[in-house]
């Protein structure tokens, strides 16, 4: 029986493969962090969230979907 | 022999007899003064929010929670053992401090055991770098009995199998509640504390019960978290809620700063105080495991007004990245600044150095070190 991976560890995996993402997201908040209001990284934080629910395992990804088409939903 | 007895009955008689007496008043033949009615300058009654003795104290941590977390953590034996890392070289930066006092201990308190780091530490072979000995016996032979007591039964009972249990004459004590300390005045000759009184709701009333507990001229030696610990997930958290969430909540706790420790112990009375800081940066791969690590070793929110239900998975992921491009190193990896205040106090006692009084100098500093300009 393979050992049981934790839910935080299955994150922290799919979220290490979004590098990228999450760097440039971290760019955009770090770049004037004095004046950070709400949404304000929103197209670089769903580029991130989008590239994380591909790569994270199904059962755990289903929320975030959903979550992220409601988002997206929006004008 | 003399037999004198005194009737209770008696005294009270004459007391009775005297509030009846009425004596003579000249009150009838004083001026009469100016103002006969006496005006009542404030009639407001004021309503006071608690009526108990003493001080209210502000509470910031949920003590039940925090119970929980550290049983939570200890029932993992494997993890909790492998997160030790920091709390064991706390200890030990700790215990060494007791090399400094040339003294046998006979009954010396650990408050707030965790798991008897200070307990494992204090039997360490050879913890002086003096050169000249070849060996120097563990500091555990200088005490004839440690006491460690904790709240958590599950995290101190953890390691009561370990060989070093055997080493000194140790008591495991579990307590109701850290905060009242259930012993005797003057039971202790050094009271030692490692990393936990920083979940301490009412700080001045534990230290000012630490040194009642002591014996005059002992020591109280400890080490917490203070000021800026955790700052980098501190920083990283509040900018990811606030962009995600607009707004911010308390995910690491308020600590006490360099500067309060000082005032404290010597409001609660302690002598001789020596106060001072010591960085230990970690680095880990991400925060993720950071965050695992804290909760390994017991050390979660716990704060009062926190949010149930922990981080939201989008804070946590916006947090990954900022954290990274905020305070990460070049090799990749997160540092996490673990910052400790050491303190030691001692108990006022008979014969015990102090202080000259200001100004008694006779000799000026600079004629020993020499010019006066800062290089």
């Amino acid at each position: 029986m393979p050992t049981r991976i934790s839910p935080i560890e299955k994150f922290a995996k799919a979220a290490a493969k979004c590098s990228v993402e999450s760097s440039a997201y971290g760019k955009c908040i770090v770049v004037d962090y004095n004046s950070v209001h709400k949404d304000k990284c929103l197209t670089e934080f769903l580029r991130l969230k989008n590239c994380y629910v591909v790569r994270v395992p199904l059962h755990l990804s289903l929320s975030s979907l959903t979550i992220l088409q409601a988002a997206a939903k929006k004008p | 022999m003399l037999n004198v007895t005194i009737s209770l009955p008696s005294i009270y008689e004459v007391l009775y007899s005297t509030s009846i007496m009425k004596p003579a008043t000249f009150r009838p033949f004083l001026p009469q003064p100016a103002i006969k009615q006496r005006t009542c300058i404030s009639r407001v009654s004021r309503g006071y929010a608690v009526q108990a003795p003493g001080n209210p104290t502000l509470q910031v941590f949920n003590r039940n929670t925090k119970y929980l977390q550290k049983e939570r953590a200890a029932s993992n034996v494997i993890r909790s053992r492998q997160a030790d890392y920091l709390k064991d070289e706390v200890a030990m930066r700790l215990s060494e401090r007791l090399l400094d006092i040339n003294r046998h201990f006979n009954h010396v308190l650990d408050l707030g055991a965790n798991s008897c780091n200070i307990a494992r530490a204090l039997t360490l072979p050879d913890p002086d770098i003096d050169p000249s000995k070849t060996t120097s016996p563990p500091l555990s032979a200088r005490i004839s009995h440690l006491t460690a007591a904790d709240s958590s039964r599950t995290l101190l009972y953890r390691d009561v199998d370990l060989p070093y249990n055997q080493e000194l004459n140790l008591t495991r004590q579990v307590l109701d509640d850290e905060e009242r300390l259930p012993y005797e005045a003057e039971t202790f000759d050094a009271v030692l504390s490692s990393l936990s009184m920083h979940w301490i709701n009412d700080l001045p009333s534990l230290l000012a019960q630490i040194n009642h507990v002591l014996k005059p001229d002992s020591p109280f030696i400890a080490a917490m978290f203070g000021g800026d610990t955790l700052y980098e997930l501190r920083t990283s958290l509040q900018l990811a809620d606030q962009e995600r969430r607009g707004g911010v909540t308390t995910h690491v706790s308020p600590l006490a700063d360099v500067r309060d420790m000082g005032g404290l112990l010597q409001k609660a009375g302690f002598k001789m105080l020596t106060v001072d800081v010591d960085d230990i940066i970690v680095d880990f791969p991400d925060t993720f495991s950071l965050m695992r690590d804290l909760q390994a070793m017991g050390e979660s929110n716990a704060v009062l007004g926190r949010e149930p239900g922990g981080i939201q998975k989008d804070v946590l992921l916006a947090n990954e990245g900022i954290y990274r491009e905020l305070h990460g190193n070049e090799d990749g990896t997160l540092p996490a600044t673990f910052r400790m205040i050491y303190m030691i106090g001692w108990k006022e006692g008979p014969n015990q150095a102090k202080p000259l009084p200001r100004g008694s100098g006779q000799v000026n500093i600079k004629d020993i070190l020499g010019g006066g300009e800062v290089k």
